[in-house]
């Protein structure tokens, strides 16, 4: 960081040292020493800037690409699981994100029904949207094996890639330039 | 050493290519077989190679001019661009799945060899012990093979032949209504004509299911029950689970996915096939 960058932190954190007070400000500085904590606030914060972006993407009706990521609670939640086994907390993300972005389970009705196979919560949700946070929350509680047996099967649908359409059906079986055996 | 089974009935539109698609995607995919699977596609209307490889692959396949099904029948003949002589078996399989559980490779896979439309001329020319290449071809790799499965066209023909040389069992689809059922003594006095032929053979039967039925309309249960009567007589293995109609199967070929893997699947149809999938399993000692 340049000497520049390092006065305009400090009078940052002065300002906010004075708004706050020194006893908040030392408590919390004693908090983030521990790298677990700052990786957790990171996360979270990151978190609720993409949710931040995403409202704004919602009011001007553009559409979102990048991955979607989790809300706050649900991603403190991910992150904690993360610190101890980042195998289980990656599937369980992934799945969040093919859940989010409807590429797996696209309706209620298909969620209900996962759910229901897999006694997990989420079965009396009234929209797909409320539906996906229970259902996260009980199945991160399970193990990772359990977590596969239940995703396993679920995988997100990349067939609309390949154009399976009878038109293109009709033009590879009528292209007479290949009939020449 | 593979089993190897031809799903097979004289009559069309019973639903062959998609019980072998989806038998391949059971044994192959669940965790519990995680078999070595190989799909040969023996009808020239290459149904099984649509519903496994979709358009695009399909059209890769035909302009690379990669040998299909039609070069075993044919080696030897002159085609532009394509091989013709000296096939071997690793040039005409293709690797269409392997399966996966947490990044660690199950052992499971399903390998296809493709048809073509092509293969109609084969029935037209047949002779020079064409009915042959396809057992001699399979023996050179169904020690790498659990199951091999083969998918006929519903025509007695040199591909009819061919499938009988290259299976140990013959499983027949049956839909449960008239014309349908008629293709069963059909096909079972075609095996007959064709084991009295080839006295090396030891094609068995391994049993008739009964396949896309709604377990509701009255013509149905009367279609079951005279092939069921049928088989009685001839000593006929009927399967004890038949496989439900469901809108998964067309809407899985239309998507190159199992039943279990559609959107629309219901849990019950799933369990259904999954029994079909288990007694077949059991008879042909899988």
């Amino acid at each position: 960081m340049s000497i520049t960058n390092s006065f305009a932190l400090l009078e940052d954190l002065a300002r906010l040292v004075r708004k706050y007070g020194p006893e908040v400000f030392s408590d919390l500085s004693a908090l983030l020493r521990d790298p677990r904590k700052m990786e957790d606030l990171t996360t979270i914060l990151e978190a609720g800037a993409s949710a931040g972006r995403r409202a704004t993407m919602h009011r001007t009706g553009s559409h979102p690409q990048r991955r979607q990521s989790p809300p706050v609670n649900l991603a403190h939640l991910i992150s904690q699981i993360g610190t101890t086994d980042p195998e289980r907390a990656d599937l369980i993300l992934k799945f969040y994100e093919d859940l989010s972005a409807k590429r797996i389970l696209p309706t209620l009705r298909e969620i209900r029904g996962f759910a229901q196979e897999n006694r997990l919560k989420g079965t009396s949700a009234e929209s797909r949207e409320k539906a996906i946070g229970p259902l996260i929350r009980d199945l991160s509680g399970r193990t990772r094996d359990q977590i596969v047996a239940a995703i396993g099967h679920v995988r997100p649908d990349r067939s609309v890639k390949d154009d399976r359409s009878l038109a293109r059906w009709a033009d590879v079986i009528l292209d007479r330039s290949r009939s020449g055996r | 050493m593979a089993v190897k089974i031809s799903l097979i009935n004289m009559k069309g539109g019973v639903g062959k290519s998609t019980l072998t698609v989806n038998l391949a995607w059971h044994f192959a995919g669940y965790l519990e077989w995680s078999k070595r699977v190989l799909v040969v596609d023996l009808d020239p209307q290459f149904n099984a190679s649509q519903y496994l490889l979709g358009v695009s692959e399909y059209e890769k396949i035909l302009n690379s001019k990669k040998p299909t099904i039609w070069n075993i029948f044919e080696q030897g003949t002159k085609t532009p661009g394509a091989k013709s002589s000296a096939l071997k078996a690793s040039d005409v399989i293709l690797t269409h799945r392997t399966f996966t559980n947490g990044g660690s490779p199950t052992g499971g896979c399903i390998h296809l060899i493709p048809s073509q439309l092509e293969l109609a001329y084969s029935l037209k020319n047949p002779g020079q012990n064409k009915e042959r290449r396809l057992a001699k071809l399979l023996s050179e790799v169904e020690d790498q093979y659990d199951l091999i499965l083969i998918d006929c066209a519903p025509t007695e023909s040199v591909l009819t032949t061919a499938a009988y040389l290259s299976s140990d069992w013959l499983l027949v689809p049956v839909k449960p209504e008239y014309l349908s059922t008629i293709g069963l003594p059909l096909l079972v006095n075609s095996m007959q004509e064709f084991k009295s032929e080839y006295d090396e053979s030891k094609l068995e039967l391994a049993g008739v299911v009964f396949n896309a039925a709604s377990n509701y309309f009255p013509e149905e249960a009367l279609a079951k029950r005279t092939v069921k009567e049928i088989a009685k007589k001839n000593g006929w293995y009927v399967f004890t689970s038949g496989v439900s109609y469901s809108r998964s199967y067309p809407k899985g070929a239309r998507e190159g996915q199992p039943i279990f893997r559609t959107s629309y699947r219901r849990w019950s149809q799933v369990k259904t096939f999954q029994q079909f999938a288990e007694e077949f399993a059991k008879r042909v000692g899988l």
